[in-house]
């Protein structure tokens, strides 16, 4: 496949920058005003 | 509670802690400085590591207070002034280093001790170092070929 079609080409993750910046939101790093918490309490 | 200051990334922070209040606890409640990332609680994933006073230590094994007035740099400090990726994180993201991205912060802080103390490390040499850091999607090959390539040194092989 000639090269300038784009086909069969990788293509390079974008989401990739923001973890490597530390720009990520994993669950534990999201801080909303009044977000509350969940705990499992087992009996 | 009592203020404990120090510089993170070049800006001088305080923030309330307790005597029991962890560095990664500091950074990322205290700071909001989520980029440090806890993945576990037995100080042996390394996905906490920061480098203080230029040597790379986990965060979670570290109290905030016996570091006051520290130089602390974390994984939101590593991209140049001007907004670029460094060397070490655009060899990451070439190399595809990273899949879930969540060993990453400590992958980056870890490797770029280990260049900074050693330039032209072996492939043994990288493996060896990464040992603290535990990656769960990658298989860690191409995190090692991310680092030979930011060190300047041919890309180990398949």
């Amino acid at each position: 496949m000639p090269k300038e079609s784009g086909i069969g080409e990788s293509t390079k993750r974008r989401e990739g920058i923001r973890f490597l910046t530390g720009k990520d939101r994993y669950t534990d790093d999201i801080n909303l005003r009044g977000q509350t918490y969940a705990c499992f309490l087992r009996l | 509670m009592t203020k404990t200051r120090m510089t993170v990334n070049g800006q001088p922070v305080s923030a309330e802690t307790e005597g029991r209040t962890l560095l990664s606890a500091y950074l990322r409640d205290g700071l909001g400085l989520t980029g440090t990332h806890i993945g576990c609680d037995t100080s042996q994933c390394g996905a906490c590591v920061v480098h203080v006073d230029g040597k790379a230590v986990k965060a979670c094994s570290v109290f905030a207070q016996d570091i006051e007035g520290a130089d602390v740099k974390t994984i939101e400090g590593m991209a140049n002034a001007d907004g670029s990726l460094s060397t070490i994180q655009q060899a990451f993201q070439d190399h595809h280093g990273l899949q879930c991205g969540f060993c990453t912060p400590g992958m980056v802080m870890s490797s770029a001790a280990l260049l900074a103390e050693t330039p032209n490390p072996t492939e043994a040499q990288v493996r060896h170092y990464l040992e603290g850091n535990i990656c769960r999607c990658t298989g860690y090959h191409n995190i090692v070929k991310a680092v030979m390539a930011a060190s300047g040194q041919a890309i180990p092989a398949e």
